[in-house]
């Protein structure tokens, strides 16, 4: 560090005089714009003039550290931008220090980038920082001697702070006036962005436009986050993600220069809608070069804004998804209502056309139209339990009607699904075990009477027609458990979770009719009641249908 | 054993004689198969399509029963049972299909005296066109009551399965003798609890009910295939089997 100390005595009384009308007309031109290039580019113009300089550039924070851009027009140097991180050059010093940096022997300066002094052949040179309210740098100049060795003066030196002094102040106000245009115009284009995927898009430019440094947004998707949007340059690996998920478990900042996860390169915010985290902003920047108070401020405000954006396109988005949804229902409800009033009216035709013809026949008559009157009746019921099935199934699936759940007494259950079965249950012994003191249990009397029905019919249907069926009920542990049993084939042990499969079938038995379709419709209606089923091999032979139901109804079911 | 229609009248002898019926449904196949069928059975029937077409044929026929289906083409057939209870007290008879709870207690709260739930077979709507009848047109109440095993002696408070005298408590002859009394048809939980108890309609007194009916069941269980008197009607209510009724159950089981 070459702070000279050097001295030309007391300045003359015109010298003084020169600086402060230059310090005024700094002032007057600083005043009169809030554009803040024009206001570096006046800053450099004018500083050269008081201090007799060659020329002199300027340049502003950012977040990969300062950005020398601003270069005094005509002073020979071709435009260069450059920038500095913390520790770079004199820029990079003097924010680290926040203090100013005066050479006179830029030669064998240590500070100085090398490539920059040969490049424009700097003898000598102050960096001066511009410094706001909050103590931050929010920018430099410098300024050169190159063709002369005229050395910088004390005097040079106070005029060029004093100018920084006045100029900070131009420079915040044009900043932040920058700042409101910014976010004005954020929000404009936000509002203007129709759908989420729009309004990413809005953001991600703003952003990109506003804080010059990479960045990724992430929203929540089915499992973790989601990347959403992502500038090129932005490095994204596991540990990003790692830090961002942080970030968004924990509602609070993650990554670089943070205590939580600080290996991860791009610092994470979390973007808030009131106490809720929406989403996750990573934003790039090297390291010990983050933002300045006025672009945190910035940042602070894009990032509300972009939240509360990103908030409506996610309503947005579901309330789509909620109308469509709403419109299937009730697109699948007519269905559901006109299929059974259409399915019906026949039914009930056939079947009252039916029992017409068999009341009226002789009572005696086993002739064959009796026996083929008597199969009709038989199928039509079939066909209208199978229908009524498969309704109640979709219904209850979509949601569209919830269990009728009211304290049953189970045998007068049993009872009706015997009578359902009628004739198909004639000569075959069915026992049915049930304690007499069975308290009520809280089921729908309707499904719990189809499962049964199923369960009978299929014992019916696959043990031989001498040997017994029994239904054994109990309450264990607080659950009413209804045990089916029959004697017959039995289900392949391998197949006992795969016959609940929807219209699956066990393949040996495809010459009767289907006994997947019914269990299904059994495990839809009894895990419906919060309840299990399943299929068990009987020792002594044949299968065991076990379910049970809970004798506590939750009140979520329970109306 | 399985009776003839055409007999059946004669043989039970309850019904009123050429009862005449106005059937409205819009189904014309129903219509058919009902006009095929009741007509043998000694019933009149005037069939309507529409509840427009139903209060005006009631003007003109007059009839002594309406079958009433809940689906029709104009209006809600709730509104027609409205209308024809504004000023008629015929029994009326409403036809629906089955998860419609909640009608069916609207109906029979507007004034239905009982409901058939389609499909139905034709052993069963006979069977309710008599008790409907036989309740609407004084066939007093008798002496004794019998379907099946059971037997209720009404002038000695006894009650019997088979050849086995049935202790009742005094809540659980009540509520039998008021399913006696509407034997075939149904009485909803709203009306028993108020003929049991006269009281307000609570959720508790529900539970009362279906603990009364719970025991009462169990006292007159007889059959190991758990043949029920007392048949339930879920969300609504209960019914008690007549001896018909009985007999055919008895026959598929």
């Amino acid at each position: 560090m070459r702070r000279t100390k050097s001295n030309s005595g007391r300045p003359k009384a015109q010298e003084i005089e020169r600086s402060l009308l230059s310090l005024l007309r700094l002032s007057d031109s600083l005043n009169s714009t809030f554009d803040v290039n024009q206001l570096l580019d006046v800053l450099v113009e004018q500083v050269i003039e008081l201090t007799n300089a060659e020329s002199g550039c300027a340049g502003l924070r950012t977040a990969k550290g300062m950005s020398c851009s601003h270069f005094l027009p005509g002073s020979g140097v071709a435009p260069l931008s450059y920038d500095c991180g913390p520790d770079t050059g004199w820029p990079g010093w003097v924010m680290a220090h926040r203090t100013h940096y005066l050479t006179n022997d830029a030669l064998n300066d240590t500070v100085i980038v090398p490539h920059v002094r040969e490049r424009f052949g700097i003898k000598s040179g102050m960096c001066i920082p511009m410094i706001n309210g909050e103590k931050d740098v929010i920018g430099v100049f410098e300024i050169y001697n190159k063709k002369s060795s005229k050395e910088f003066t004390q005097q040079d030196l106070k005029n060029s702070l004093a100018a920084a002094q006045i100029a900070a102040l131009a420079i915040q106000s044009g900043l932040t006036y920058k700042k409101l245009t910014a976010l004005a115009g954020f929000s404009r284009s936000l509002t203007l962005a129709g759908d989420l995927e729009q309004i990413l898009e809005v953001a991600g430019h703003q952003f990109e436009t506003n804080f010059d440094c990479g960045f990724v947004l992430l929203l929540p998707a089915d499992h973790g986050l989601a990347v959403r949007f992502r500038t090129p340059e932005f490095l994204w690996n596991d540990k990003e993600m790692e830090a961002a998920t942080w970030c968004w478990e924990h509602g609070r900042e993650a990554g670089a220069e943070t205590t939580a996860m600080p290996d991860a390169l791009a610092r994470y915010l979390p973007l808030m809608v009131r106490v809720q985290v929406i989403g996750v902003l990573g934003l790039e920047s090297s390291a010990g070069a983050w933002f300045s108070t006025p672009q945190r401020e910035l940042l602070a405000g894009f990032i509300a804004q972009s939240a509360l954006a990103i908030e409506r396109g996610l309503l947005d988005q579901r309330v789509r998804r909620l109308r469509f949804l709403d419109e299937s229902d009730r697109l699948q409800n007519t269905l559901l209502a006109a299929i059974s009033h259409e399915v019906r009216a026949p039914i009930a035709a056939i079947t009252a056309a039916v029992s017409a013809l068999l009341g009226s026949s002789s009572p005696l008559g086993k002739t064959p139209e009796h026996q083929l009157l008597r199969t009709v009746e038989y199928e039509i019921k079939r066909l209208h339990r199978l229908m009524n099935n498969l309704l109640n199934v979709t219904r209850i699936q979509a949601g569209a009607t919830r269990l009728k759940l009211e304290p049953c007494d189970l045998s007068d259950v049993v009872g009706a699904a015997l009578e359902e079965l009628g004739t198909s249950t004639q000569k075959r012994q069915i026992s049915v075990q049930i304690p007499s003191d069975l308290s009520l249990v809280p089921m729908d009397f309707d499904l719990i009477t189809q499962v049964l029905v199923n369960l009978f019919s299929n014992a019916i249907k696959f043990s031989p027609s001498d040997q017994p069926i029994d239904l054994r009920a109990r309450i264990v542990n607080d659950k009413l458990e209804v045990l089916v049993v029959d004697r017959g084939r039995g289900v392949p042990a391998g197949d006992l979770d795969q016959v609940f499969q929807k219209f699956r079938q066990r393949a040996e038995s495809s010459s009767v009719e289907g006994l997947g379709l019914g269990l299904s419709i059994c495990r839809e209606f009894v895990e419906a009641h919060r309840g299990q089923i399943r299929l068990e091999t009987n020792p002594e032979g044949g299968t065991i249908a076990r379910f049970v139901l809970p004798c506590q109804a939750s009140p979520a079911v329970y109306r | 054993m399985k009776r003839s229609i055409a007999s059946d009248k004669g043989r039970r002898g309850t019904e009123r004689a050429g009862a005449r019926i106005l059937l409205v449904d819009d189904e014309h196949s129903i219509q058919e198969i009902l006009s095929l069928t009741l007509q043998p059975a000694g019933y009149s029937l005037y069939p309507a399509s529409t509840g427009e077409e139903a209060l005006q044929k009631f003007k003109l026929a007059r009839p002594e029963l309406i079958l009433l289906d809940l689906f029709l083409p104009d209006m809600d057939g709730k509104e027609v049972l409205r209308r024809l209870r504004a000023w008629t007290s015929t029994p009326i008879v409403v036809m629906s299909v089955r998860h419609q709870e909640a009608e069916k207690i609207a109906c029979l709260d507007a004034g239905a005296d009982d409901y058939l739930t389609k499909p139905f077979t034709m052993g069963e709507l006979l069977a309710r066109l008599r008790a409907v009848l036989r309740r609407a047109f004084g066939a007093s109440q008798g002496e004794s009551f019998k379907a099946g095993a059971l037997r209720v002696d009404f002038n000695r408070r006894e009650v019997f399965v088979g050849e086995e005298k049935v202790n009742l408590s005094a809540t659980e002859y009540d509520l039998l003798k008021v399913l006696v009394h509407h034997a075939g048809l149904v009485r909803t939980h709203h009306q028993l609890i108020h003929e049991l108890w006269g009281g307000m309609y609570y959720q508790d007194s529900v539970h009362l009910l279906r603990v009364t009916v719970s025991n009462l069941r169990r006292k007159l269980a007889c059959d190991p295939k758990i043949l029920r008197y007392i048949v339930t009607e879920p969300g609504v209510g209960y019914r008690l089997r007549t001896d018909a009724d009985w007999a055919q159950v008895r026959e598929n089981l």
